[in-house]
């Protein structure tokens, strides 16, 4: 079972991704349906354009007027510093050095969401349910949440407030799961 | 350990994975072991120190990161260097904040809005650089290579302005440095001595002065850490201060004299201090009879601008303006008479004040010596230079360089031209915009013009660091890596204590931010040139520093810094300047050839309106220019600015300390609201503010809307005559508070020789507003 929810995670990674490509297709957001619908979440027909993603995520996460709603770095809202690469990329970091990995590429803070997605990708495909309970409790979950609420109170596309609750729901699911059971 | 119940995926999500090729575990690899500093010490303690440059603002102190791990911890001045040694301001300790700031541009963007709204869409490298390179090809075949213009500021904007030129057109350059700011200083001292005495660095020894003359200098409020230093320490050496300012600034509290000037008349002063030298042969008339020319020309022309005929003028009194003057002339030849810095007040009489205080330092023989102005220690590297961008396009016909000021081409085309060509087609039309390294909203006269400008170009980018007004008027915005990203040219530095070092990265760039040379040297192949021919600018760095018998290496080894020995000073039998007769000219030939005035004249600016005062501005030690103001630290100390207010002026119009105004100008502009600072230290006829605050991009969430912008309510501006820089202390303002529009009261009588701005008819109160 960890393995397809690895698979989930590694959706939310590509999802939180700016689109382009593969988190485009058609077929990326039938499984977006999917899961959806497994998670009793409602959805419309999905039928979206690049370009109102496109602006929609850089609005959200990227640079907008009034300043972006919800950035999607752990150090902006670890310990309230408002600043990237502080004490929440540290974590993340740690996190990364204790499982023996690093980043494929540093283009992107190691505290980026989508990278802290695919972590919990996999660690659950490898099973490591002990790190990722910490990961979660000490970390992820934590942020995650803040951050939720600073996406759905933005008045955003229902595309991201779907992929916020999705993520949310998965995210809750395994604190159920994984580290009330294993603390 | 209750027996996991994990949750299971329907049949069709199941599938619908499965069919889908996810990154995933594609974003991790196996972990190499740990370059970084180590992390279990609190703090900077354990990091690897490297050694740069920095650049919160154009003085460029030495510095050394601290890194950790990748990540930059701690800013400090660099103890190698003689300089500042382990000094920096509070700017150069906050660089980290620009760095990490949530809110800087991270990749190349696109427009999808309209221009100003600030909606973007992220876009890849390849598409900015193809799209700014199609259009800059199509306007060149459509309207000849002159339609394009490029705005730059600091030294990594010199790649893109290589594209530019050699692209063909004679709007390479038009640095708001110049047409904004020294440009003015710059001339008169180039003309006079023959050197740039005051560009981005002045050459002025306060260190070893007896006595110092700032004229509406702000060294303290403009923090640059070695110039201040230097001053500092020669007012702890003993000297004497002579402020002049409409303003009790920073300096103006640590004067032994201070002259608090009507505004629009300092040349008349200068002009009696010299009249009053000369008559009273309070003058080095050996240097001037030796090293100057033209001292007849300069005698006859202030013969009658006698210090009782400037006082009603500049409202000082006699006596006070005469005991200044002796106390600089007692300590002839050790004076340091500032050169200035920004000079861009009134528009005509501009390079006249700054010739003017270039001949009192020469009347002085204040040049070459110690305490007085002096040369720089030319600092030897190699110059890496590209043949394709090396030389200078043909001018058109009709010149936005050449034909309207004589001596603009030193600098560029004018920027007030070019934006004047780009709204109205006068004389060509310019079409397309490429922007670097200056915010021009927040930096040029008139910004409602400009952006009346850009909304007629058919094209404009930028390369930004941070989502500024420019990037927010941009169709394209590239985002550049910041001083602490990157590599830059190497650096000298040619002052009193020389060194040689070099900006290097302390960190990886983040996001998709790139460095200059590597956007330029992008560009420059879509374009089909052959420049930027090396592989990165690091070999550029090597090859400069070659020429010094340094690489990078051995540089890194000395601590990233070589200090050099001076060479300021000058036997007098020595003394040799740069220009026609080797001599210093008092009466520039040049400027008489160009029937403008060879010797300094005083041209009376317009005073206020009645009803209005004029609009002054200046710095806060703790940022620079509107740069700076969505950085967190330097934002928590200095989060808005005020609007000081004469207290008499303010007792008779019923406002206090505190209250929140709104500004309108004499053509109906107003400001955003803004507290005023009631305070008797500043002349009736004057407000003042800060500059740099009241942002307008809503994407700098700290910044946005705090404080009030001069620049937009510096709407009327004059142009040098001499070199075509833009005024900008030819504004006024009235108060409203609330609803009510205010008269300022008329508290200094003004002498019959000076004329008042006339409004233009049918001018009437505006009420409200504030946005």
């Amino acid at each position: 079972m960890t393995s397809q929810l690895s698979s989930v995670f590694k959706l939310l990674a590509d999802g939180f991704s700016y689109p382009g490509g593969e988190n485009l297709s058609p077929e990326f957001f039938k499984a977006v349906k999917e899961l959806a619908r497994d998670c009793g979440l409602q959805t419309g027909t999905m039928d979206y354009g690049s370009q109102e993603l496109q602006e929609e995520y850089t609005r959200l996460f990227i640079n907008a007027p009034g300043g972006v709603a919800a950035p999607p770095y752990a150090s902006v809202y670890v310990a309230g510093q408002g600043l990237l690469m502080q004490e929440g990329h540290a974590q993340a970091q740690e996190f990364y050095s204790r499982a023996g990995l690093q980043l494929a590429d540093g283009q992107e803070p190691a505290d980026f969401l989508p990278l802290e997605l695919a972590f919990t990708a996999v660690l659950l495909e490898r099973g490591d349910l002990v790190l990722l309970s910490e990961f979660l409790e000490k970390h992820l979950w934590r942020w995650f949440q803040v951050f939720e609420r600073r996406v759905e109170a933005s008045g955003p596309h229902p595309y991201y407030s779907l992929l916020v609750r999705l993520t949310l729901f998965y995210l809750n699911k395994l604190k159920e799961e994984v580290f009330d059971e294993t603390t | 350990m209750k027996r996991r119940r994990f949750l299971k995926l329907s049949a069709s999500a199941c599938a619908a994975l499965a069919a889908l090729e996810l990154k995933g575990t594609g974003m991790f690899r196996p972990a190499a072991a740990s370059t970084g500093g180590s992390t279990d010490l609190p703090g900077s303690l354990g990091a690897k120190d490297i050694p740069s440059v920095c650049e919160m603002c154009f003085w460029r102190c030495p510095i050394v990161g601290k890194v950790k791990n990748g990540k930059l911890v701690k800013i400090e001045g660099n103890p190698k260097s003689p300089a500042n040694d382990t000094r920096v301001c509070a700017r150069g300790n906050s660089g980290i904040q620009l760095l990490y700031d949530p809110d800087r541009l991270k990749y190349p963007m696109k427009r999808t809005g309209k221009r100003g709204e600030g909606k973007w869409a992220r876009i890849s490298w390849d598409e900015a650089l193809d799209e700014v390179a199609h259009n800059m090809k199509k306007v060149v075949d459509k309207h000849g290579p002159h339609a394009l213009a490029y705005f730059d500021h600091g030294a990594s904007a010199e790649f893109m302005r290589g594209v530019f030129k050699a692209l063909g057109t004679e709007n390479y350059t038009n640095e708001p440095a110049f047409f904004q700011c020294v440009g003015p200083a710059a001339l008169a001292f180039i003309k006079s001595m023959g050197y740039i005495t005051s560009g981005t660095r002045q050459y002025v020894d306060m260190k070893n002065a007896k006595a110092i003359l700032l004229v509406a200098s702000h060294i303290g409020e403009n923090v640059h850490v070695s110039h201040v230093k230097e001053y500092m320490e020669g007012l702890d050496n003993g000297a004497k201060l002579v402020v002049v300012d409409p303003r009790f600034s920073a300096p103006a509290g640590k004067a032994d004299i201070y002259l608090p000037i009507r505004p629009g008349t300092d040349t008349a002063l200068l002009l009696a201090w010299m009249n009053f030298i000369i008559e009273n042969g309070l003058y080095d008339k050996d240097f001037v009879k030796n090293h100057c020319t033209g001292f007849d020309d300069v005698k006859a022309a202030v013969k009658k601008c006698t210090i009782e005929w400037a006082a009603p003028i500049c409202d000082l009194k006699a006596e006070d303006m005469k005991r200044a003057i002796i106390t600089l002339a007692d300590a002839r030849p050790h004076v340091a008479i500032h050169p200035g810095r920004h000079a861009t007040w009134y528009g005509k009489g501009d390079t006249s004040r700054h010739q003017a205080l270039a001949i009192l330092a020469s009347l002085f023989g204040a040049v070459g010596v110690p305490g007085g102005l002096y040369f720089p220690t030319p600092v030897k590297k190699a110059h890496s230079e590209c043949a394709e961008c090396g030389g200078e396009p043909e001018t058109p016909d009709k010149s936005i360089q050449e034909d309207y000021y004589p001596f603009a081409s030193m600098f560029g085309s004018p920027t007030s031209k070019i934006i004047k060509a780009s709204r109205t087609g006068d004389p060509y039309p310019v079409k397309l915009w490429g922007i670097n390294g200056v915010n021009i909203l927040q930096t040029i006269p008139n910004p409602y013009h400009t952006m009346e400008a850009i909304n007629k170009l058919d094209f404009i980018f930028c390369e930004e660091i941070l989502p500024t007004e420019t990037a927010m008027w941009s169709d394209i915005v590239l985002p550049g890596a910041t001083y602490l990203e990157r590599f830059d040219a190497v650096y000298t530095y040619d002052l009193l204590t020389p060194y040689i070092t070099v900006r290097q990265p302390m960190v990886k760039s983040m996001f998709e931010t790139r460095s200059s040379y590597w956007i330029a040297g992008q560009l420059a192949k879509r374009l089909g040139m052959d420049c930027f021919q090396r592989k990165n600018i690091k070999e550029i760095v090597e090859e400069e520093l070659q020429g010094a018998g340094l690489t990078l290496e051995s540089l890194d080894k000395k601590g990233g810094l070589v200090p050099l020995k001076a060479n300021p000073y000058r036997e007098r039998k020595d003394l040799k300047f740069n220009t026609d007769s080797g001599k210093i000219a008092l009466s520039v030939e040049d400027y008489a050839d160009e029937d403008l005035d060879p010797v300094p004249k005083f041209i009376p600016t317009p005073a206020p309106p009645k009803g209005f005062a004029r609009l002054i501005y200046g710095r806060v030690p703790v940022h620079t220019f509107s740069r700076t103001m969505n950085n967190s630290w330097l934002h928590n100390e200095w989060p808005e600015n005020e609007l000081w207010l004469n207290d008499e002026a303010a007792s008779k119009m019923g406002l206090k300390d505190g209250d929140e105004v709104v500004l309108e100008n004499q053509d109906g502009k107003k400001s955003l609201p803004i507290k005023l600072k009631v305070t008797p230290g500043i002349r009736p006829d004057v407000v003042y503010m800060a500059h740099g605050y009241g942002c307008r991009s809503k994407m700098l969430t700290k910044a946005f809307e705090k404080g009030a912008s001069d620049q937009f309510v510096i709407t009327r501006y004059e142009n040098d005559p001499f070199m075509g820089a833009s005024s900008h202390r030819t504004n006024f303002v009235r108060i409203i508070k609330g609803t009510k529009v205010m008269d300022i009261p008329d508290l200094c009588p003004l002498p019959p020789q000076l004329p008042r701005f006339q409004l233009k008819k049918g001018h009437t109160a505006k009420t409200g507003g504030g946005k």
